[in-house]
């Protein structure tokens, strides 16, 4: 259980991202984090990865205090972040340590490539790889430690509509195989009511937990139902109404 | 990354695409080649022109067929080639000393903030002072032998690589080191597997430079005072008022140093292949 207590994030030039949060990421589901541009989402999720450190409060994973990041943690962030001097194969397997040996190594990456359906394009190097193709193996390089955890920073955001639909319902099937504690950070309500089982509402300067939502509808879901519409609804008056560019 | 996301998520194959823009720029392949030649061979037939007409004094700018009898006695006797070999062999250990000293001092200024604070004042203090200027103090401790012509070069190609990689290190892309983060990297395997393949277009650039400079002092090193060497060659023409080796001398240093950038750039072609830039295919 990856869980953040009473955190709060202030920066050196005194601007206060997020203010006194309290959010427990129940094991094995998925947790979607919503809200305005600016509310500290992205900050929440940097904490939970021990990229930042909270100003105050304490972030635990199953009881022990996090001071950094942990090998338990799996981070997709919004671009692809992939090494440009390295091939496909030798990217996703970054995220293995060095003590294992190659052979081993390049087996659990090629499975992890293959999860994510880019066995074609393993010698590639990133600069041949299209935007979709490079998320898939920024999704590919998290998933292949097996991380029980896995963080997504507006993982699809930079996408088009199809290919974002295409890699939400990926996400799901990856997700279904190992059930990590998934956590997602998004500005879009549709995304969050498709793949959340429970969704947070982030709002506010300094930001702070709004609402949360849980999203009990049976998946596959369906966008056009008038229940998921209903939670879209709900979730969209939660949001504060001073900025909905991103609604 | 940017790059990355410019393509967004259409399946078309990148490589491809970026393809017809980069035919248009490109010259062909072989006449470019032999373009380059097109001048020094024109200059040089008009010199041996101006100097059968007796438009130029022979013995102050001697025609390229003379440099070339001049060079080819010299190569008959062996002399040539032990000068070629004194210079190249002076080049090559002070270049290999001022790339390594420099890639470890700037990986380590670039990487560690409290490092760089502490050395580089030093380091940019020392570059201030004109390198030849080393020259009394390197006689003085080392005397006239080889210990301060390499010392000398290795100072003239410490300093481009030292800044290339400082600064290429510096500016490596702070999301590429959060991924490192991520991934439980140490200092030593961040170095490693992050920063320096990250520098290592920047430090090739610096390595180019101090290639460069070191053919550069290496003459300063060889008019201090050599026996030998393509330095020892010019001296000795100055001397015994011979141009023509004066000449043949300067077309050895332009040849070797072209020879040796050609070198340099085409066994490293590879290295940086990866590089999603303008004219990166070319």
């Amino acid at each position: 259980m990856l869980e953040l207590v009473g955190v709060t994030k202030r920066y050196g030039d005194g601007h206060t991202a997020l203010d006194g949060i309290d959010l427990a990421l129940p094991p094995g589901k998925i947790t979607v984090v919503i809200g305005p541009s600016g509310c500290g989402k992205s900050t929440l999720l940097r904490l939970l990865a021990g990229l930042e450190l909270p100003t105050a409060g304490r972030i635990r994973l199953d009881g022990r205090e996090l001071h950094g990041p942990s090998p338990e943690v799996g981070v997709v962030f919004q671009e692809p972040r992939l090494f440009p001097w390295l091939d496909l194969l030798h990217n996703v397997a970054f995220g293995l340590s060095r003590r294992l040996p190659w052979a081993e190594r390049k087996a659990l990456a090629l499975r992890a490539i293959e999860r994510v359906g880019l066995e074609q394009a393993t010698g590639r190097l990133p600069k041949q790889l299209s935007g979709g193709m490079a998320q898939r193996a920024a999704l590919a390089r998290a998933l292949v430690t097996r991380p029980p955890v896995l963080l997504l920073d507006e993982p699809f955001s930079a996408l088009d509509a199809l290919l974002r639909a295409q890699l939400q319902r990926e996400l799901l099937r990856l997700w279904d195989e190992d059930r990590p504690t998934l956590l997602l950070v998004t500005h879009d309500l549709d995304e969050a009511v498709l793949l959340a089982d429970e969704v947070v509402v982030l709002g506010g300067r300094p930001g702070r937990v709004r609402a949360r939502q849980v999203i009990d509808l049976p998946r596959p879901r369906e966008p056009q139902r008038p229940a998921f519409q209903m939670l879209r609804a709900r979730l969209l008056s939660a949001l504060p109404s001073y900025n909905l560019e991103a609604a | 990354m940017a790059a990355a996301l410019d393509s967004l998520g259409r399946p078309a194959e990148p490589a491809a695409a970026a393809a017809p823009g980069r035919a248009a720029l490109r010259v062909p392949r072989v006449p470019a080649a032999l373009l380059g030649l097109v001048l020094p061979v024109a200059l040089g037939l008009l010199w041996e022109l101006a100097a059968a007409r007796g438009w130029i004094v022979r013995r102050l700018l001697p025609p390229p067929g003379a440099i070339a009898a001049e060079l080819s006695e010299l190569a008959a006797s062996g002399e040539l080639l032990r000068h070629l070999l004194a210079t190249l062999h002076r080049v090559a250990l002070g270049f290999v000393l001022g790339v390594g000293a420099a890639t470890l001092l700037g990986a380590l200024t670039g990487t560690f903030e409290a490092l760089r604070r502490l050395l580089d004042p030093s380091l940019q203090a020392l570059r201030a002072i004109p390198s030849i200027a080393w020259v009394p103090l390197f006689v003085l401790w080392f005397g006239i032998f080889e210990t301060p012509k390499v010392l000398l070069i290795a100072v003239g190609a410490f300093f481009p690589v030292y800044l290339g990689l400082e600064a290429g290190i510096r500016g490596v892309d702070r999301k590429l080191v959060e991924v490192g983060r991520v991934c439980q990297l140490g200092p030593l395997a961040m170095i490693g597997r992050i920063l320096l393949p990250a520098a290592l277009p920047a430090w090739l650039t610096g390595v180019r430079g101090g290639l460069g400079l070191a053919w550069m002092f290496v003459i300063a090193a060889e008019l201090m005072g050599a026996s030998e060497g393509l330095g020892y060659l010019l001296i000795d023409g100055q001397m015994s008022g011979n141009a023509a080796i004066i000449l043949g001398a300067l077309l050895l240093f332009a040849v070797l140093g072209k020879t040796s950038d050609a070198l340099l750039v085409a066994s490293t072609r590879r290295l940086v292949a990866w590089q999603d830039t303008f004219k990166s295919g070319s």
